[in-house]
């Protein structure tokens, strides 16, 4: 398992003792206070870099830190990538909250052929390649319930008809699950989706890295998962509960004309824009 | 005839249980075709048990064998016992919940029998602590008479009194020795600490050594100096947190290491070493035999020495093999964290993190 190597430099740096120098924050993108860079996210990145260039010859990193261009131009759908989102949360990070994690999507042609996902507050890493999964601890499975929480992720900036589509979507998750939940990390949220400690999981027009590593984690262990990728944003939907992902699809292309695919693990390509 | 079920093949299942079932007939599942077919086609298998320097030997005939319990049907049992090690204990096959009969968990973890309880919705499931040594094969010569064959000692099986045991069923299990549960959890602390703690270190510094079998490492004088050094920590302790009289677990230790040192036994390094992520859990032989030691002042030297080398213990074929090869990688606090869920400023953690290194430069001027 090659990337297991990965989910262990990760986990070392988590794990390191001065984590109050680790949240120093060294720069804040696109004026956008939440959209926070710490040293944790740095560093995260650049062993991101060092184990493509160590351990996947030929093999190219788009990372959050780093540039994204190949996603605005379809090369991404091409030869062998790991994206990555080094530090997702990193406002929680920053403060000292709870509530963020490492993400690596590993695509081949368009595939995804594995993910590392490392969760350090539940010292968790879950690795999956070539169709094994190895996670460090159980899964605590909560045992959902048909009308539990849902983690709603959207980005601060939508165009109208996307937050004609936030709107309808909180009235649905209001009508039909116990709450909405947004603690400021994707990865968080889908965690704790697979621990059945929520019902579902939307990410409207997030990034592509904050969420994509997570689908064959979550079809793995058979939850459905719908999605569709436009440029470098993603959305994703994703749950137990057949009827309420139904109404989040349909909103969504009632709204803002977007069809949803069901993840299958072929190729994302073809379903990109 | 009152009928008994073993479920699971392996060494204690296969190997020791049913020397103590004459008085039944006996089923056997187990997960394994190739066991059950061999098994079958032969009429049963070849068991040996040491005693002294006598090898008894049995031939076990099963009644039935299977790999499911539909081949089993109808499950009316008036005993069963499941040996199929603790990590599969919630990985049954499916028939099991249809069990009626008192069920004796012979998994080495007390936690077992609540995992086995909430798995499968059951009530009747008890704890048993078999303290014999059972190898998971045989010599050579008797595998080739029989290459289902296996060695055993001659042990005790101790078992959880259910509240209301059939004295019928008692009776037919006259070498059983039934406590209640308070009295069998003092067998494994004993257990726990002084067979189980040494007899898995035995087998780390064998595998570093190359060794085959236990009492092959046993033999080295690196090794039984080691094995000495941490009973003689780990009885220090003993006495100090524990009432069991002095001499009792002086003598129990001592005959500790004359059963690993048992020639004729053939008990593999690779079974005694299995899984070693499960034997450094916390609460387990390895980890919690540390907080024992550090807990009551007692220097852990050599305990740290059995505990690098379970972190060291580097077959491929076994279980965890894959996350022990990046342990440089993780580095001792994360590895510690993320697969034994150790706080990094937990006593141990520390402890371990802080003298790792030494230790293993220790076991490769001693023991390698």
């Amino acid at each position: 398992m090659k990337l297991l190597n990965l989910a262990a430099r990760v986990s070392c740096a988590f794990s390191s003792r001065n984590s109050q120098q680790t949240r120093t924050v060294q720069k804040v993108k696109d004026n956008q206070s939440r959209d926070v860079v710490t040293e944790l996210d740095m560093r995260l990145h650049r062993i991101s870099e060092r184990f493509v260039a160590e351990r996947l010859p030929g093999c190219r990193l788009l990372s959050e830190e780093g540039g994204h261009e190949a996603l605005d131009t379809g090369e991404i759908w091409e030869g062998e990538w790991l994206i990555v989102d080094p530090l997702d949360g990193s406002n929680n990070h920053a403060l000292a909250m709870p509530n963020y994690g490492y993400m690596a999507a590993h695509l081949r042609d368009g595939r995804l052929d594995g993910a590392v996902i490392v969760v350090p507050e539940h010292n968790q890493y879950i690795v999956l390649e070539a169709g094994q999964s190895l996670y460090s601890q159980p899964l605590p499975l909560a045992g959902s319930s048909e009308h539990g929480t849902v983690y709603y992720a959207y980005p601060p900036k939508q165009d109208k008809q996307a937050r004609q589509a936030r709107g309808a979507l909180q009235d649905l998750i209001d009508a039909e699950s116990a709450g909405m939940y947004r603690y400021g990390s994707a990865c968080a949220g889908l965690y704790q989706l697979l621990c059945g400690r929520h019902m579902a999981f939307i990410g409207h027009g997030i990034r592509v890295w904050d969420a994509i590593a997570f689908l064959p984690v979550l079809a793995s262990r058979q939850i459905p998962v719908k999605y569709a990728i436009t440029g470098r944003s993603i959305t994703v939907v994703a749950g137990t509960k057949a009827g309420f992902l139904e109404g989040a699809e349909q909103i969504l292309k009632a709204e803002q004309g977007l069809a949803l695919h069901t993840f299958r693990n072929d190729s994302l390509r073809a379903d990109a824009q | 005839m009152a009928r008994a079920l073993i479920v699971g093949g392996g060494a204690i299942g296969r190997g020791f249980v049913p020397w103590l079932l004459d008085a039944f007939e006996l089923d056997i599942l187990d997960a394994s075709p190739d066991l059950v077919n061999g098994i079958s086609s032969r009429g049963g298998f070849l068991s040996f048990m040491s005693d002294g320097e006598r090898l008894l030997e049995k031939w076990v005939r099963p009644h039935r064998i299977a790999t499911t319990f539909d081949a089993l049907e109808p499950l009316q049992y008036d005993i069963a016992f499941i040996s199929v090690g603790p990590r599969n204990t919630t990985r049954l096959p499916a028939g099991i919940e249809k069990l009626r009969c008192p069920i004796f968990s012979l998994e080495n973890d007390p936690i077992t029998v609540d995992w086995i309880k909430q798995s499968y919705g059951l009530n009747a499931v008890y704890f048993g602590v078999p303290d014999v040594i059972t190898s998971s094969t045989a010599s050579p010569d008797n595998l080739a008479r029989d290459p289902y064959a296996i060695h055993t000692e001659n042990g005790v099986l101790y078992l959880q009194r259910p509240p209301e045991l059939d004295l019928s069923l008692e009776r037919l299990l006259p070498d059983v020795h039934w406590l209640p549960v308070e009295r069998l959890n003092q067998e494994w602390d004993a257990k726990l600490y002084i067979h189980n703690t040494p007899h898995c270190i035995a087998a780390y510094l064998g595998h570093m050594a190359g060794c085959t079998y236990l009492h092959e490492a046993l033999a080295k004088p690196a090794i039984q100096r080691a094995v000495d050094g941490v009973i003689d920590e780990l009885l220090c302790a003993l006495k100090m947190v524990t009432p069991y009289d002095h001499h009792f677990i002086e003598s129990y230790a001592i005959k500790e290491v004359r059963r690993f040192s048992n020639r004729l036994l053939f008990d593999p390094v690779s079974r005694v070493a299995r899984e070693p992520l499960r034997k450094l859990h916390p609460s387990g032989r390895l980890m919690g035999a540390l907080r024992l030691l550090l807990s009551t002042g007692v220097n852990p030297t050599y305990l740290m020495a059995g505990i690098a080398a379970a972190l060291c213990y580097a077959d491929k074929n076994d279980r965890d093999y894959v996350q022990l090869s990046e342990l440089e990688e993780f580095g001792i606090p994360a590895f510690l964290k993320y697969h034994l869920g150790l706080d990094e400023q937990s006593i141990e953690s520390e402890f371990v993190a802080r003298h790792y290194a030494d230790a293993v430069r220790f076991l490769r001027r001693e023991i390698v």
